[in-house]
């Protein structure tokens, strides 16, 4: 959904939207994770039917001012996010808002509005080669339709074995494989640091070296 | 005649014969259509129906909302006369396979009878659907047509010979209606073949392919551009040659909308995808009775293709009111470079 939906004036042009034309009584809640080595990243899509959505409002306008501010859109955010909960390996892992972009409230009402949250948590290095990250949302239970899947990790050191979820899909299971955990916090990018280091050391015992060398063939001269 | 003179018929016998070839080729037929249609447009209705090939925010314009709610870009066939929406259709049809026209046709029709039984709102109707040109028509570079509206929105990259439909939204509400006395169910293969591959797996690949959870919704559907999702349910290496066929055949559904030899090319890649290709189903698994549509949710997903079926409970009977998608998570918009 975005900007191009223009909710008045197709209302004053046409009447009002008929029931079937889009979701009525259920708040759409899809949520896709991303694992990598160090970071999990989780987008939260919610799209509130029209049968519900003034309730879904009502805790996003807090103010009833009829407009959704920076400030509203991020306590939403928070709220959404005290809702939810990640763990690894029955760890909890914190999350941070770190986005968020919601529709206007014409078209929350209406029904064909949604709200985008974006939350990131940083994962501890190594660990595991088996990893099982749980996740629950419990936002608005009463009235949501929860769905939640994997996105393909774009790290090729992450390797998906299993998702399994609740029947509402509020509770989420993902099993995945992780190459090179533990020994591996050693990648390219850390040998490339010590090769520099090791090349650092050899410069300057080369350079003490030689100015002993000096040293002594002017005493000896 | 001097040997001179005779190739010199020859080089213009062959080049007329080449030329003859070329303008044979469904893309030239496509490229014929579309200036055709264009040519019809006055000034302003021209300006309005075509786009810059890389205009992001227009390839993204598209929705399985009705036109009134999201709004489209592009012409309204509504606002074209006779002629030029004869000549708009026309280049719809040339993009599609006979089966694809008629499936499009059929949606179309769809919403022209709930706005019927909507008491004739006018968000609804056949009038309700737009034609948009990204790029130049051209039988070499690449240009996309899009056309939707209510429960459709078709993307169709043409690129020399190739032509790539993702990704595309079909839908369907009602899911079914009577036109001259005949029962149409625009998505009713969708329907039949998904629970007729379902019926074919024996209990073991059922319990894989079965997800244990509720899928309320399409996963992929419109503004999910560039997100791949992991794969799950049953892989077609799991199949035996029946179903594999099946599976095939179920996936033609959507891979045939696209012109015949678009189609086929495209199957040839889904192909040799098969091994790597998962099906997944939620909700019901009993089998409905003919010319009823399934109240369940399936996927089909390869390394170059998702494919979604997802009826929607909207306060009324889901088998009703159908989503789906149709992508190729490497090309979708014909983003895939072309084969040197």
């Amino acid at each position: 959904m975005n900007k191009a939906v223009v909710i008045a004036g197709a209302m004053l042009s046409v009447g009002a939207v008929p029931a079937n034309a889009h979701r009525l009584d259920e708040y759409l809640e899809a949520t896709t994770i991303e694992v990598s080595r160090a970071q999990l990243r989780l987008d939260i899509r919610l799209a509130p039917g029209v049968a519900v959505a003034s309730s879904v409002l009502d805790s996003v306008d807090t103010n009833r001012d009829g407009a959704i501010s920076k400030a509203e859109e991020q306590d939403y955010g928070r709220r959404v996010q005290r809702d939810v909960s990640v763990a690894l390996d029955g760890e909890d892992v914190p999350l941070r808002l770190v986005s968020q972009r919601f529709d206007g409230v014409d078209e929350i009402r209406h029904g064909v509005g949604e709200m985008q949250l974006a939350f990131e948590a940083e994962l501890p290095p190594g660990g595991a080669h088996h990893h099982r990250l749980a996740f629950q949302n419990t936002h608005r239970s009463a009235i949501a339709a929860y769905l939640v899947n994997s996105l393909v990790p774009s790290d090729r050191d992450i390797h998906i074995v299993s998702q399994r979820r609740n029947y509402r899909q509020s509770m989420y299971e993902l099993r995945y494989d992780q190459d090179g955990a533990g020994a591996a916090s050693v990648t390219f990018g850390t040998l490339g640091s010590w090769a520099f280091v090791l090349g650092v050391l050899l410069v300057v015992l080369g350079s003490k070296v030689a100015s002993f060398l000096r040293r002594r063939a002017a005493l000896s001269s | 005649m001097n040997m001179q003179l005779r190739n010199l018929i020859a080089a213009v016998v062959l080049c007329g014969a080449s030329n003859a070839a070329i303008a044979q080729t469904p893309t030239a037929t496509i490229v014929r259509a579309a200036n055709a249609f264009l040519a019809t447009l006055d000034p302003k209705q021209k300006a309005a129906a075509t786009f810059a090939y890389d205009d992001e925010k227009q390839r993204a314009r598209w929705s399985n909302f009705p036109t009134a709610i999201f709004k489209r870009a592009g012409v309204r066939l509504g606002d074209l006369s006779p002629t030029q929406r004869t000549a708009a259709m026309t280049l719809v049809s040339s993009v599609l396979s006979a089966r694809g026209y008629e499936k499009v046709q059929q949606i179309v029709e769809a919403d022209e009878a709930l706005k019927v039984s909507e008491r004739n709102n006018l968000m609804f109707g056949k009038d309700e659907y737009y034609v948009a040109i990204l790029g130049t028509p051209s039988d070499k570079t690449p240009w996309l047509l899009q056309f939707g509206g209510h429960h459709l929105g078709l993307n169709i990259t043409i690129e020399g010979a190739r032509g790539a439909l993702a990704p595309s939204l079909t839908g369907a509400q009602p899911g079914a209606y009577t036109a001259n006395g005949k029962t149409i169910r625009p998505l009713g293969q969708e329907s039949d073949k998904g629970i007729a591959l379902l019926a074919a797996l024996d209990d073991a690949q059922r319990k894989q392919a079965v997800l244990g959870s509720r899928m309320a919704d399409l996963v992929l559907g419109p503004g999910q551009d560039g997100k791949v999702i992991q794969p799950e349910g049953l892989k077609a290496s799991a199949m035996n040659d029946k179903q594999r066929a099946m599976l095939l055949d179920l996936i033609a559904e959507w891979s045939g909308i696209v012109h015949e030899s678009a189609a086929a090319a495209r199957m040839t890649e889904l192909t040799a995808d098969l091994n790597d290709t998962w099906f997944a189903w939620s909700g019901p698994t009993t089998p409905v009775p003919a010319g009823k549509n399934i109240a369940a949710y399936y996927r089909i997903q390869g390394p170059r293709l998702v494919i979604e079926y997802a009826p929607q409970s909207m306060g009324g009977d889901p088998s009703n009111h159908i989503h789906s998608m149709y992508r190729d998570p490497t090309n979708d918009y014909g983003r895939k470079p072309a084969a040197k």
